[in-house]
């Protein structure tokens, strides 16, 4: 599995940096090495949004990419302790009211905690809030919910207040995070899961030579879904490989009984 | 995609609660059936069940428990590709949204977005919808058949919650009230305490071993499923065998044919009510909605034709096994009490 990590401060993100030896690439501002990405996403609900949109620009597969959102939270004074890393079960955003639910699918030892997300920070009567608080969750699952399943999307919150503070670089922001590492670490070993993938019948190469022949034959969009439909069904059938379908789309159509006769002549292969 | 994989966490570790639905005795039940569970409020079920993007078959590894206020309609006619077994006022309603079964040729993972079961606590409602409906059937000379186990596995949950027992309970006080429980149980046990009533119709789902083992993934043996049967059968209950769907492979004949003869060795003909037969048949909305999740199954990339938005086998297969299935059964039962859907 791929992961990416979302996190709202360089200070959230250094730990990371640090213990996997992420490097930057300065055109997508990703750190990454191996399987392991790291994005920062900027404070607040709007500096998030903007900066995922155009991130996801730049990045178009997810089908084996987990995505987690990790940061520091607010915690309810009774309900949660300082230093303490929780897993999120559900997203409240405090200003348009709805409710987002990852699925927690993998045994885990942490607590489940619900998180809310604000628009502004909060530092005195937190205790209205169940449970915890940040400023980003929302906004990260509504749009990373558009690229993976609920069960690709976890939200990891280690709490750093109990929204009573009033001086915010008083916090040692790294230093929570990063002592919590092993557990997230952990986390991450039980995510590396292959179930937890996109199931596809036809791979990368087949789908590119399909995708590559479609457009040199100048198949219409009906022609290419029955295509992809019926290359799945001859794998399925016959568990052979696609390649032998190549000679197909080496050939070229210039009208559209050509066109329509390949089209046939394909048909007639997959049927077989 | 069975469940062998450990580092799933177990089926309902998470019971996701209406907050209205909290005052409710099932509710009750439910949570002290689970209490390790974690408990989430909410607001409206929906939210969690027909979120976008679930996957239904990763989700079946881990299913969620999600305990809801149904609202109406309460009850529903009888569909075409329901079979109504020769019943002229047939219904079906939703006690549970769902199954604790994974059948893959199931057409609910194409019906519902989500694997997590529903279960919804305000079963009085229903049952006044019941009664409704039973004063407005369209034949009053015959019994309202409500078929209460069609859009999950009602049997199978009986460990978990009673609600067989309830319904059949409810039916007993109701003369014009007849009940289908569909199942792939074993666990008649569970209400073999009950006194039979000829208002209550057990149907067995019934495969060969092959397809037990390779379709119907988390469902019982066959043979525990005959010992129930028998169990049944000796208690005095009324037992429909269901050969639904017959699944068309290279040399299905042959396990099918071992199949039936091996039921015909463990149940006697005379005490079976009657036989259901029906091949596999899927509205195409469903169909395309599941061949879209890209399933593992094979069952999905088979030759099929649409007839009227019903996916199915061509009709030449229909027919050879409609004839199979009346060949085989020869002897069984009288051919007026198999009814088709082929």
């Amino acid at each position: 599995m791929k992961y990416l990590i979302l996190s709202a401060l360089k200070a959230e993100a250094r730990p990371f940096i640090e213990a996997y030896g992420l490097i930057k690439d300065s055109t997508t501002h990703l750190y990454q090495k191996d399987n392991i990405s790291l994005f920062i996403t900027g404070v607040g609900q709007d500096k998030t949004e903007e900066r995922l949109q155009a991130f996801l620009t730049q990045i178009t597969d997810f089908s084996d990419t987990v995505i987690l959102n990790i940061g520091i939270a607010g915690g309810h004074p009774e309900d949660t302790s300082i230093g303490e890393l929780y897993l999120v079960n559900a997203i409240h955003d405090e200003d348009s009211g709805q409710t987002f639910f990852p699925d927690i699918l993998l045994r885990h030892v942490l607590k489940e905690k619900h998180l809310t997300t604000v628009s502004e920070g909060i530092t005195e009567n937190g205790d209205r809030y169940q449970g915890l608080v940040d400023m980003e969750g929302s906004i990260i699952f509504r749009l990373m919910v558009k690229k993976v399943p609920p069960h690709r999307l976890i939200f990891l919150k280690v709490v750093s207040d109990h929204m009573d503070v009033k001086d915010w670089k008083s916090l040692d922001v790294s230093g929570l995070i990063k002592n919590q590492i092993g557990k997230i670490q952990t986390i991450l070993d039980g995510l590396d899961n292959e179930v937890l993938s996109d199931r596809n019948i036809l791979n990368k190469a087949e789908m590119e030579m399909i995708n590559r022949g479609a457009v040199r034959l100048k198949f219409t969009e009906t022609q290419y879904i029955q295509l992809v439909d019926w290359s799945e069904n001859y794998i399925k059938r016959s568990s052979r490989e696609l390649k032998n379908m190549k000679f197909y789309f080496d050939k070229e159509s210039k009208t559209k009984q050509e066109r329509n006769r390949i089209f046939g002549e394909i048909r007639q292969f997959l049927s077989t | 995609m069975a469940k062998s994989d450990n580092s799933f966490l177990p089926d309902f570790s998470h019971i996701y609660v209406e907050s209205g639905a909290f005052e409710f005795p099932l509710t009750d039940q439910c949570l002290r059936r689970f209490p390790k569970a974690e408990v989430v409020e909410i607001s409206d079920y929906k939210m969690v069940f027909n979120r976008s993007a679930q996957d239904f078959q990763t989700q079946k590894k881990s299913m969620k428990l999600i305990l809801a206020i149904k609202k109406p309609p309460f009850i529903y006619k009888g569909t075409d590709i329901l079979q109504d077994g020769g019943f002229k006022n047939f219904y079906y309603n939703t006690p549970f949204l769902n199954c604790l079964y994974n059948c893959d040729y199931c057409f609910l993972q194409g019906m519902y977005p989500s694997a997590n079961m529903v279960v919804f606590v305000n079963q009085s409602e229903m049952q006044l919808a019941v009664e409704d409906e039973i004063i407005k059937r369209k034949f009053p000379n015959d019994p309202l058949m409500l078929s209460i186990s069609y859009n999950t596995d009602l049997m199978a949950f009986e460990n978990i919650l009673p609600m067989t027992r309830m319904w059949i309970d409810y039916a007993k006080q109701h003369p014009d009230l007849n009940l289908e429980v569909r199942t792939k149980s074993a666990l008649f046990s569970a209400i073999q305490d009950i006194e039979p009533t000829d208002q209550v119709l057990l149907a067995w789902t019934l495969s060969p071993k092959k397809v037990v083992k390779e379709n119907e993934l988390d469902t019982p043996t066959l043979d525990r499923r005959i010992a129930a049967i028998q169990l049944a059968i000796e208690k005095g209950w009324k037992v429909r065998l269901c050969f639904d769907p017959v699944l068309v492979y290279p040399d299905w004949e042959a396990d099918y044919s071992e199949f039936l003869n091996y039921v015909k060795s463990e149940i006697d003909g005379d005490n079976i009510y009657d036989i259901t037969v029906g091949v596999f048949r899927m509205g195409q909305d469903y169909f395309r909605r599941i061949r879209k999740s890209k399933p593992i199954s094979k069952e999905y990339y088979k030759n099929y034709v649409n007839e009227g938005g019903v996916m199915t086998i061509p009709q030449v297969e229909r027919k050879s096994v409609e004839d199979f299935l009346r060949k085989n059964l020869n002897g069984l039962i009288s051919d007026d009490k198999i009814h088709f859907w082929v």
